[in-house]
């Protein structure tokens, strides 16, 4: 980034001017006020990394802010921990229920997971109210302060603690968004079935990123215990879940600043109207829809905007990549022996009445292109579907390199070195070229969390050698010159070469292209012949699902002929071509003469 | 034995509440894709406004029921109206979410402050002795809520399967983009169906009040809930799976009443909710909306 130092600069001094609050000559009451909104930047900042990163809607995350408060003043309080042990109990607890919410995104999704997690809120609150362990609806008084060798924190200091453990935060955070994980939230937000087929798992990513976010909001919820002195059902109500959206939405997600925004304008409107309890909800929701409207016309910046840089993806700086050597992507392993890499035997799926595939066999050989064809309908794309793990199979059996595999999953085949590409376009949409291949190289990722939330010096390089990876993959396509550009504005024939470029920036054994030169010019055909011959060359096996025939029989080692769910033919192309069975399924019965 | 036809009876016409906001649920997410956080309140208000009108201002009750009707789908009208500005700007599902839960929360607290925190008392809409049915005995009002609750669901169905603009309401649930090539006036059956959601809210409105014997700002929530319950038990966009869903949660919840823990029973609620989305997100009866609803559309 070109504004790298002035970005560090304008921070460093922020901070700077931030601590030096309390020598203002401030009041104690608004140091205490300061704190307080300290804490809810940062609940506010987890929630952001729930639903602005990953796009899962969570609706009452602060049930997580609570439950990390209750923990600490528990712990604290009825058994007798020290605080700072309490505090990060209080974060632990956060992170489990976090983990504990993103167990039900196995079965409930989109609105159905912002319902349970309202349900979540509202079950929290009766807890906590009804709980005499944890002190009712009166709540739980007298939690003790910080103190570090016997001399307790003063309203002061404890400003100065929250605010360190805020800038720590932020800055994991920060770190955290432009790695792989990062990355990982960002894909199963767009497109979870691409993100799948890249070998991103969207249940553990998921579940990691609800943990991390738990962890924050519990990590709040525990510091205001211990600033307030006390903790109370309120913490897990309804109307605070409110405050949160209005701050998360005049704030805006996209940006760093956003929720700070967002936070400083709930805290201010909150000052204001504190004596009006009645009016205060007709108050915040007026902001709410008020600001959802103002955000059409664009005045502020928000969840809604769909510019690159809003989505949290670094504008990757292709400047520092160094020089893009054109390194070979070569497949895992070199092709030894002409060995069978995918060997499907007696495979059967039935959708209610349809008998979709019925006892197929197909079998793959390493280092060939092997087409398998057959008109509309006839179970090309759901044998791709069931072989990915995309469809669970009803019958038969699969084998990878030789391991069978009983419940494919998309990650995993991923994993293992299978990867597709889908039928229709099915991109990251809203990034750029080069981002969207950045999510190929996942798997060739540091995927370890607290590595991608510290600020080690390897990153940089691994971070440049994955981008020189990435351009070197786009090369090969004829796509560099489009790194930055937005996937969205790219014509369908280039969208397609992105996605092969993605996949092959997987370093497939297996490569499986659904009907790849639909929708193609002419030159953009021969790019894919010429590419698809390369990467055959290069070691990769490449199961072809195509309708165009010159252009299948023109590659291809070997044929599979599909028909009504069977297998009618298999064999060489020439011999293919001539088979009578075939040319009845394409044309019909020939007319006797 | 006497015992259980007593409860089954206090749990249908409980269950028949719950059946009546769930088919206004329904009907709004078939033709919208979107859940209407507000139902519950909408059937608030309108116990509010029945109650005012006919006990306060001494109006017939009728004529309360009907103006209350009136008012009420007028308020799902305008909140139709933000919904589709806010979703025609962006397809993320947060945006209607907020749009519908901030339209709840405006019209909880403008309803305490135009009728006040208190809980009002709900008198008989029917007045006199209980009816004795085997050896129970319940209210004239609890058998009002059950047969009102039929029909009108009765009735509905037919408009759906009968009537042009029924036939619409169902073929914009099917797809929203076939109906507008065949020429029919997507965005006015979506109005469509959010005026006869709020008009069903009114009526229900006043069949709730002397079940739940108050009215009172704070039940949207509560209300709201157990209905979008038995969608979740019945399934979205059907009727009859409004109807057995609302049922059995009322005579479930009667029965269960008994058994809990005082105070245990809205935490159990909630509990339950999240267990049954967990296990069956598309009902017994619904298809399978959720992943269509998700698809590749994010945070857009």
């Amino acid at each position: 980034m070109r504004t790298t130092a002035l970005t560090k600069a304008i921070v460093v001094i922020g901070i700077g001017v931030v601590a030096a609050i309390p020598f203002m000559g401030v009041n104690q009451f608004w140091i205490f006020f300061i704190t307080v909104s300290i804490v809810q930047a940062i609940l506010l900042a987890s929630l952001n990394v729930t639903l602005g990163y990953a796009g899962l809607i969570s609706l009452g995350h602060n049930a997580l802010y609570a439950i990390g408060g209750y923990a600490t003043a528990y712990f604290t309080v009825s058994v007798g921990l020290p605080v700072g042990l309490g505090i990060i109990l209080g974060l632990a607890f956060g992170a489990l229920a976090g983990i504990a919410l993103a167990l039900t995104t196995l079965r409930a999704r989109a609105v159905y997971f912002g319902i349970i997690t309202l349900a979540f809120l509202f079950l929290t609150f009766e807890t906590v109210s009804k709980w005499e362990v944890l002190g009712g609806f009166r709540g739980f008084p007298n939690i003790p302060g910080l103190s570090v060798g016997g001399a307790s924190f003063g309203r002061n200091e404890y400003f100065w603690f929250a605010l360190g453990v805020f800038v720590l935060s932020m800055g994991a955070l920060q770190q955290l968004s432009s790695s792989s994980l990062g990355r990982s939230f960002v894909a199963i937000r767009e497109n979870e079935a691409a993100a799948a087929s890249l070998g991103i798992s969207p249940f553990r990513t998921k579940m990691l990123n609800l943990a991390v976010s738990g962890g924050l909001a519990g990590l709040a919820g525990a510091l205001f215990a211990h600033l307030s002195g006390g903790i109370f059902p309120e913490a897990a109500s309804f109307t605070n879940a409110l405050r949160l959206f209005v701050a998360i939405v005049v704030g805006g997600t996209g940006t760093f600043a956003g929720p700070l925004v967002g936070v400083a304008v709930v805290a201010t409107v909150d000052r204001f109207t504190v004596n009006w309890t009645t009016a205060q909800p007709i108050i915040f929701s007026g902001m709410l829809l008020g600001s959802l409207a103002l955000m059409r016309a664009g005045l502020v910046g928000s969840v809604l905007m769909s510019r690159a840089r809003r989505l949290f993806l670094r504008i990757p700086d292709l400047e520092t990549g160094g020089e893009s050597e054109p390194l070979s992507v070569v497949a895992n392993t070199k092709v030894r022996n002409r060995r069978d890499l995918l060997t499907v035997t007696g495979l059967d799926k039935r959708f209610d009445g349809v008998h979709a595939l019925v006892d197929v066999d197909l079998t793959v050989r390493e280092g060939t292109i092997h087409g398998l064809i057959g008109p509309n309908g006839s179970g090309k794309t759901t044998l791709v579907n069931c072989v990915t793990g995309f469809l669970s199979h009803d019958g038969g059996r699969i084998a990878f390199d030789g391991i069978q595999i009983r419940h494919p999953r998309p990650h995993t085949m991923a994993r293992a070195g299978l990867v597709r590409i889908f039928q229709h376009p099915e991109p990251f949409g809203r990034l750029l070229v080069i981002q969207n291949v950045l999510m190929g190289l996942h798997l060739r990722a540091d995927r370890n969390l607290l590595r991608c939330m510290l600020p080690l010096p390897r990153r940089r390089r691994r971070e440049s050698a994955l981008l020189t990876q990435a351009l070197s993959v786009l090369s090969r396509v004829g796509m560099a010159h489009h790194a930055l550009s937005p996937v969205g504005g790219l014509p369908y024939g280039e969208q397609r070469l992105l996605e092969i470029a993605r996949a092959v920036a997987c370093r497939p054994r297996l490569l499986i292209l659904d009907e790849p030169a639909t929708g193609l010019t002419a030159v953009e055909l021969v790019r894919l012949a010429q590419l698809l011959r390369d990467l055959r060359a290069s070691g990769v096996t490449i199961l072809l699902i195509e309708h165009n025939m010159e252009f299948v029989m023109e590659l291809v080692d070997r044929v599979t002929v599909l028909e009504r769910g069977q297998c009618i033919a298999r064999g060489a192309p020439e011999r293919i071509q001539r088979d009578p069975l075939v040319i009845e399924a394409y044309l019909g019965e020939r007319i006797p003469a | 034995m006497d015992v259980a036809i007593q409860q089954l009876l206090v749990g249908l016409s409980l269950g028949s509440i719950y059946a009546l906001i769930a088919l206004g649920y329904s009907l709004v997410f078939s033709t919208m894709r979107v859940v209407n956080f507000a139902q519950g309140h909408l059937v608030m208000l309108s116990s509010l406004i029945v109650v005012t009108l006919w006990v306060d201002k001494g109006w017939p009750v009728g004529l309360a029921i009907l103006t209350s009707t009136v008012i009420v789908a007028v308020v799902a009208l305008l909140l139709e109206r933000a919904v589709s500005l806010q979703k025609a700007a962006a397809a993320s599902p947060l945006v209607w979410i907020i749009t519908t839960l901030g339209a709840a929360i405006v019209i909880e607290n403008v309803a305490a402050i135009i009728f006040g925190k208190d809980p009002k008392p709900f008198p008989h809409l029917v007045p006199g002795p209980l009816v004795r049915i085997g050896g129970a005995a319940v209210t004239r009002d609890s058998l009002l809520a059950i047969v009102v609750a039929l029909a009108l669901m009765g009735a509905i169905d037919l408009f759906l399967k009968r009537s042009i603009w029924g036939k619409a309401v169902m073929a914009t649930a099917y797809s929203p983009w076939v109906p507008r090539l065949m020429g029919v006036p997507v965005g006015r059956v979506i109005a469509i169906s959010f005026a006869l959601s709020g008009a069903i809210a009114g009526v229900t409105g006043a069949l709730m009040g002397p079940v739940f014997k108050d009215a009172s700002s704070n039940l949207g929530l509560q209300l709201g809930l157990l209905g979008f319950i038995a969608v979740v038990i019945g399934g979205m966009g059907s009727t009859v799976g409004a109807l057995v869903g609302g049922l059995s949660l009322g005579v479930l919840q009667t029965v269960l009443r008994g058994q809990l823990p005082p105070g245990a029973g809205t935490a159990a609620i909630f509990l339950a909710l999240i267990v049954l989305l967990v296990l069956r997100p598309s009902g017994l009866f619904g298809r399978d909306w959720g992943r269509q609803a998700t698809g590749s559309e994010g945070l857009a």
